[in-house]
């Protein structure tokens, strides 16, 4: 019986083999290229028109609103806010989880990179746009850090190459373009974010910018940056 | 559940009044009862499993967590055990044995556990003893027992388990069966003919079947289209078959010209009496059917260890307490996962590991002289009826009227919705959902 | 799948509630939800939000054992 159990095992591993080919895209991460400035503007031109009410129906079809909730204020801290996001950030996100570039903890994503496999350009147009179409709420009250957060949001420190987020980010943390907003972001999902560009485990971005911006912060400049934009509001 | 009214935020939540709550759950992550490692005392209680599955691993772990002190032994005969969760997944190459494969050493060292790998054969319920292959007696003072199914291939004339280790696989224990099936789905000749026949009610992973038709259709739809998959039924009804019938109609032409799946009722002359190896033919109420695949899954009854114990009533399982798993047929002798009739609970590796952790608490009570709780039960069934098509089948059990029944108003399948991303976020979570499972069981 | 250590009670219990109403979509919890009383969900999160946050990995039970004896406040705020 073990024996017979051990055969056939190695067998099964080639009959496995064989099959990998077809089943690929659900296990492994695809190799894709990063994302160069010029590659990613080219791409998100190319995208077609959206369309706000067409994606509000893909919002519920698609099911975003279970986990992002309506207007795109998630119910609870587990997921992130999008909610008047730039129409651009959220094309490049749904074509990065498409494509295999935000494989980081495939675990926490594989119910984007699902979902947005799922997706033509058109829907993902149309949902970015209906979730542009928001108004920005904030997402908890000012906490005691907020000042010196902003001034390390507005003005950097360049003495650690820290450069100011409201630069690219806006001065209210509305975005721009492909840069996303950050106003209103749930703050453990926004610190999350920056532990996964340190640790190079989010590289979807232009050049590897985020980790170079941000490496000076200590853990608690980021917590504090994280409860101001959650408390900002555009 | 009156104690657990009135709690304020500021109060703190016991583990006792958690595992009550949670018997249930897959919460081990969040662990609920504490364990410490020390020596153990002479005089300590020592718990004996037999068989180190699901139900039986994950009662180890559990009981170890409820009592840092008893001593716990597991006999499994095989030093390897292959989870059949996911195991229809092998078949359609989405996942290897391999991936599946686990063993009992995270159990052994993380929790203290003395693991022995040999076959039982014996106990002496008198003696509080069990025996094994090699000649060992054990003695306990509580006895465990998770021996899983067996097979009735007696319901089926011309059917064995020769025939089954050979070439009729039934691919229900997941093994070099699985790999088999697998083999003949991919070398069956454009245009064929596979037949699955499930078995009579009750029988282990009750979506099991339908979950494996659904992957042969996948795989005809893509590599042999002019292929035809029959499902011959002993009953009228299986579970979920709402929207794994929707899904078949959405994506394999289920009641059309061309289905690649075709199902057919007890009273069709689904259900399946006889074999004709020779032919590969089945003989049906309704008449014979030939076929180039041919995968019966027999009716079942309690594992051949729980018969050979005497652990079994005229139904061929297991009747336990419901507020405990202990026999009803023997004190100090517990019954868990498959082999044991839990009522409204399917049969199931969810409904094995609640009940193990259900079981753990009223062990570990009684051990030290404790009165038992009422205890809360859950069972969530996922299965895909496609790589990207999962439904689900979801309860929460208590103890009513002296049976195991849905809690609340928990009970129910997947909803058919026109939602798109609905059954592809069920088989993502499907997966998310094995992967923690068999972390709870195995580490 | 979503953690729960360590997240604000009120939010569990609001998703709990709305689950069991039927008014925000679900996969799963729509099921789970409807067999436990409002009692019940309120313990359930009070135990889950005095557990530690873990941004990516799970709490362990050592962790969790831990947070229970010191009765801690996962949640940051
Ligand atoms: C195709 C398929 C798919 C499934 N998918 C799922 C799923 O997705 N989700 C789910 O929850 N469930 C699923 N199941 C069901 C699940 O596998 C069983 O319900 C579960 O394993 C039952 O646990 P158990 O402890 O009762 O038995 P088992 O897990 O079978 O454990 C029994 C153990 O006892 C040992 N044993 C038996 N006799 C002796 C002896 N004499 N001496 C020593 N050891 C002995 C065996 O070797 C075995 O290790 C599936 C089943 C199948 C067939
Ligand atoms: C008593 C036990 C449980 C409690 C208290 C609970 C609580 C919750 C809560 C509060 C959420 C929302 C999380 C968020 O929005 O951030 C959630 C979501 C979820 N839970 Fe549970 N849960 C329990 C059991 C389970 C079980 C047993 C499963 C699966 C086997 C499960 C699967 C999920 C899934 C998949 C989600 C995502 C939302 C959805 O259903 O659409 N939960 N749970």
């Amino acid at each position: 019986m073990k024996n017979n159990l051990l055969v056939s095992t190695i067998i099964g591993l080639n009959v496995f083999a064989m099959s990998q080919v077809t089943h690929a895209s659900s296990t492994e991460k695809p190799q894709v290229p990063a994302w160069t400035g010029a590659a990613l503007a080219e791409t998100i031109s190319a995208m077609p028109k959206g369309d706000i009410q067409r994606g509000q129906v893909v919002a519920k079809d698609m099911m975003c609103i279970a986990c992002h909730g309506e207007q795109g204020k998630p119910y609870t801290m587990n997921f992130p806010s999008i909610q008047g996001q730039t129409q651009e950030y959220t094309m490049k996100t749904m074509i990065d989880y498409r494509e295999g570039r935000r494989w980081e903890s495939y675990k926490r994503a594989d119910v984007m990179v699902k979902i947005a496999e799922n997706m033509t350009d058109q829907q993902i147009a149309d949902v970015s746009s209906f979730y542009a179409a928001q108004t920005t709420t904030a997402w908890q009250k000012p906490t005691a850090t907020y000042e010196q957060a902003k001034a390390l949001v507005t003005t950097g420190d360049m003495s650690r190459m820290v450069m100011a987020c409201a630069g690219c980010h806006g001065a209210e943390g509305q975005g721009n373009g492909v840069t996303p907003a950050l106003a209103g972001q749930i703050p453990q999902y926004f610190v999350r974010t920056m532990q996964a560009f340190h640790e190079k485990d989010r590289v979807n971005d232009v050049n590897g910018m985020m980790d170079q911006f941000t490496k000076g912060l200590t853990p608690e400049e980021i917590q504090a940056i994280a409860d101001y934009y959650a408390s900002l509001m555009c | 559940m009156s104690q657990l009214e009135n709690k304020t935020f500021d109060q703190k939540v016991t583990r006792r009044d958690l595992i009550k709550l949670f018997g249930a759950s897959a919460v081990a992550a969040s662990g609920i009862f504490g364990a410490s490692s020390q020596a153990f005392a002479k005089s300590a209680a020592h718990v004996v499993i037999l068989g180190g599955g699901i139900g039986g691993s994950t009662f180890a772990k559990y009981l170890r967590f409820a009592d840092a002190d008893v001593k716990i032994t597991i006999i499994e005969q095989y030093p390897e055990y292959i989870t059949c969760l996911r195991s229809n997944d092998v078949i359609a190459g989405m996942h290897t044995l391999d991936e599946l494969t686990f063993n009992l050493e995270t159990i052994k060292s993380k929790y203290h556990v003395n693991v022995v790998i040999d076959t039982v054969v014996g106990a002496d319920f008198n003696k509080k003893t069990v025996r094994t292959a090699k000649g060992d007696n054990f003695s306990y003072d509580k006895l465990v027992v998770s021996p899983g199914i067996d097979f009735k291939f007696e319901d089926y004339e011309g059917y064995d388990a020769e025939l089954a280790a050979t070439d009729f696989p039934h691919a229900y224990k997941a093994g070099p069966q699985t790999l088999k099936l697998r083999e003949q789905m991919l070398n069956m000749r454009q245009g064929g003919t596979a037949i699955i026949a499930p078995p009579q009610n009750p029988f282990r992973c009750p979506p099991g079947p339908y979950e494996r038709a659904s992957f042969f259709a996948e795989y005809f739809k893509k590599h042999n289209p002019t292929a035809k998959l029959i499902v011959l039924d002993p009953k009228e009804r299986f579970t979920k078959d709402v929207p794994f019938k929707k899904a078949w109609e959405r994506l394999y032409g289920y009641k059309s010209d061309n289905a690649l799946i075709e199902w057919v009722a007890g009273s069709e002359g689904g259900r399946v009496v006889r074999l004709d190896a020779a032919t590969k033919t089945v003989e049906t109420d309704g008449g014979d059917f030939k076929a180039d695949l041919i995968n019966i899954i027999p009716n079942q009854r309690a594992g051949v260890l729980a018969q050979k114990l005497g652990l079994t009533n005229a139904s061929g399982w297991c009747s336990i307490d419901r507020y405990s798993m202990e026999s009803e047929l023997h004190k100090e002798v517990y019954v868990l996962g498959d082999s044991a009739i839990a009522d409204a609970m399917p049969k199931s590796g969810f409904s094995a590991n609640s009940q193990a952790k259900v079981c753990a608490k009223a062990v570990a009570d009684t051990l030290k002289g404790k009165n038992l709780e009422d205890p809360v039960y859950a069972n969530v069934c996922y299965s895909l009826a496609g790589e990207n098509y999962g439904v689900s089948i979801a309860a929460v059990y208590e103890v009513r009227d002296g049976l195991i029944q849905p809690k609340g108003e928990s009970a129910g399948v997947s909803e058919v919705t026109e939602l798109t991303a609905q059954p592809i976020l069920e088989s993502v979570y499907q997966k998310n959902w094995q992967r923690q499972f068999v972390k709870d069981v195995f580490s | 799948m979503p953690s729960l250590a360590g997240m604000p009670a009120e939010q569990i219990i609001e998703s709990m509630m709305a689950f069991k109403k039927g008014t925000r979509p679900a996969i799963i919890m729509d099921r789970v939800s409807r067999g436990y009383t409002d009692d019940e969900i309120k313990t359930m999160a009070y135990f889950f939000t005095k557990q530690p946050l873990k941004q990516w990995d799970d709490t362990t039970l050592a962790e969790s054992v831990a947070a229970q004896a010191a009765g801690s406040i996962g949640a940051p705020k």
